[in-house]
């Protein structure tokens, strides 16, 4: 894990995502102790205010600091993003993984068709709908979000798995007298998961993206907690009077995508036995 | 090696490994082929047994079903009879398969570069492989390991158990899993190939070192080669195989002194000897013309016919020759062998 890490700050951009990944986790851990200002008291007397020694962003149409709605909305954006990744690898891995190791009729038929089916799917399309079923709240988009990621991880960890069961070393434990779960879960797990943690940095990245766009549509966080796509869509009512309001959640919202690519760019790199 | 409940307490008379009449089948989408076709052998304690023939002669299939490793859903053996010490191991469940595998029987394979899970440390893989089998503590299995690295002929056995595979080169590679095959005193060890991949000067010293193992333990071992310098070697009976069948079989000296088989005497004749080409006038290798058959489509009568340079028509095209004994238990499967060898019928 340390070497892994060295040779990622080798790398200039993937230091830059590490770098940027730090900061929001370190921004959306301590953000009551960050922020300002309480990011959901409103200020009457500064309605869409621009930039000011006490209000550094500006406010919003109700004379909320943006900085600290920021700074809060990183919470809901780092967390949406991980936990419906940790939903979708916890749900596609083990299907994955079982449905490559033993092949047959189920894996074929069953498990690949229906991961076919739901990857024809839209993804926002799908998470709306599921949005629209479990009621509109962060955790409904968490798990929608999972759901919906799933059958990415499915894919992944069956592919990697039925390159890794036709090794010698599967064949050799098998020959030791293993059980099937001890070689999934010793020989087989450990040998595809850095594709698969790569395929969760991606993903996360992603997730961040989609839960914005289910907040902008108001399928997501519920006000008066911020996020950063729920700040968006109200910026687009004032873009005219104060343009910024849409623009930092922008910034962060991209920010925040990039430095999850960088990084997990430079964890493919760092990752791969070739190098 | 040897432990309290008497590995080497066996007469010689009991086989501890007998396969008799074994059949395994596949099922492709061309319909049922037969991969072995009624071999049968047996295995007595500290003996090595060959099995020598071409890739596709069906001779890691039959390890295979000894194993129960054959795959899943494709491979099943239709008759015959594989017992260990007596019990009978076909049809057993699969439970009780898995106690036998690593512990009665074990395995080396043929790919030392890649028969080792590349995550774990040697000294864990030999550990795990101990805590598959006995019911031990962790630290004392870790001992156990670098014991047996040592016992492997690894130097360093501590430091070594520290290092990843790809941190090895192939011989010691190729050391370690006889290590983690030893680390339950099998009965049985199968070697599938284990010398094909390393340098002739490693292989020399990774057949010294079985040949040293089965003198400490008393194991049989199963060997499996195409590799007839490698037979000659470390056998002490040899199996030849043809096209899933068993076409003849011997003591190694016999085998070599008078092959009876025209594909026994064909495989000789394609395998270099040292000294032989330094003579003058020394034969060329010469290649059996043709290839093994498909089990698709065998040729009927002798599968060996259509490469064979003693073949008569209407003799070893029309009926399958019967195995036979040609005196001291040397089985010959032609139906030629008497005019081919001289010997009045």
């Amino acid at each position: 894990m340390n070497r892994v890490l060295r040779r990622m700050l080798r790398r200039p951009l993937g230091a830059l995502g590490l770098l940027i990944v730090t900061a929001l986790v370190v921004v959306a851990v301590f953000a009551p102790q960050i922020a300002p200002h309480d990011p959901t008291r409103p200020d009457f007397t500064a309605i869409l205010a621009g930039p000011s020694d006490v209000y550094w962003l500006g406010t919003d149409e109700l004379g909320r600091d943006i900085l600290s709605r920021l700074i809060w909305g990183a919470r809901a954006s780092l967390q949406a993003g991980l936990i419906a990744v940790l939903l979708a690898a916890g749900i596609g891995v083990p299907i994955g993984l079982v449905s490559g190791y033993f092949r047959g009729p189920l894996d074929e038929y069953v498990v690949m068709r229906l991961t076919d089916a739901m990857m024809a799917f839209p993804v926002i399309v799908l998470a709306l709908a599921m949005t629209a079923v479990l009621g509109p709240s962060l955790y409904t988009a968490m798990i929608a979000i999972g759901i919906v990621y799933s059958p990415i991880f499915i894919r992944l960890a069956r592919a990697q798995t039925l390159s890794i069961r036709e090794t010698e070393y599967v064949e050799a434990a098998r020959a030791l007298g293993n059980r099937h779960l001890g070689i999934m879960l010793k020989h087989v797990l450990p040998n595809i998961a850095s594709p698969l943690v790569i395929q969760m940095s991606v993903s996360m990245a992603t997730a961040i993206l989609v839960e914005s766009a289910l907040s902008f549509l108001g399928l997501g966080v519920q006000p008066p907690t911020p996020s950063w796509g729920s700040m968006l869509r109200i910026g687009t009512n004032y873009m005219n009077d104060a343009p910024m309001i849409s623009f930092w959640p922008g910034l962060a919202i991209f920010i925040a995508v990039l430095g999850i690519n960088l990084m997990g760019d430079a964890l493919r790199d760092v990752l791969d036995p070739r190098n | 090696m040897t432990d309290a409940t008497g590995n080497l307490s066996h007469s010689p008379g009991t086989p501890v490994l007998e396969v008799r009449d074994l059949v395994t089948e596949f099922t492709t989408d061309e319909g049922r082929l037969r991969a072995v076709d009624g071999v049968s052998f047996a295995l007595h304690a500290g003996q090595t047994l060959a099995v020598v023939g071409e890739s596709g002669s069906g001779k890691s299939v039959t390890s295979l079903s000894v194993m129960g490793l054959l795959p899943a859903r494709i491979g099943r053996i239709a008759s015959g009879s594989i017992r260990l010490d007596g019990r009978e191991l076909t049809g057993l469940p699969e439970r009780a398969m898995r106690r036998v595998r690593g512990d009665d029987i074990a395995m080396i394979f043929q790919e030392p570069m890649t028969s080792l899970t590349p995550v774990y440390t040697v000294g864990d893989q030999i550990a795990e492989a101990i805590l598959t089998h006995r019911d031990i503590g962790r630290r004392a299995a870790r001992a156990r390991a670098i014991e047996l690295l040592d016992q492997v002929g690894i130097p360093e056995p501590a430091l070594r158990a520290r290092a990843y595979p790809h941190q090895l080169s192939g011989g010691m590679r190729q050391r370690v899993m006889i290590a983690i095959a030893l680390s339950c005193d099998p009965r049985v060890l199968i070697a599938d190939e284990p010398t094909t991949g390393l340098d002739v000067t490693i292989q020399a010293q990774i057949l010294d070192l079985l040949r040293r193992l089965q003198r400490d333990s008393g194991m049989a071992i199963l060997f499996i080669t195409h590799d007839l310098g490698v037979v000659a070697e470390i056998a002490d009976r040899v199996l030849v195989m043809y096209a899933g069948r068993k076409v003849e079989e011997a003591g190694v000296e016999a085998l070599f002194a008078t092959p009876r088989m025209p594909y026994t005497v064909g495989l000789m004749g394609s395998t270099p000897r040292p000294g032989a080409s330094a003579r003058p006038g020394a034969a060329r290798l010469r290649a059996i013309r043709g290839n093994i058959p498909s089990p698709r489509k065998l040729p009927p009568g002798c599968a060996f016919h259509p490469r064979c340079d003693h073949m008569h028509e209407g003799v070893c095209t029309t009926a399958l020759p019967p195995l036979e004994d040609a005196g001291d238990g040397h089985l010959v499967r032609c139906a030629r062998w008497r005019d081919i060898a001289g010997v009045p019928s």
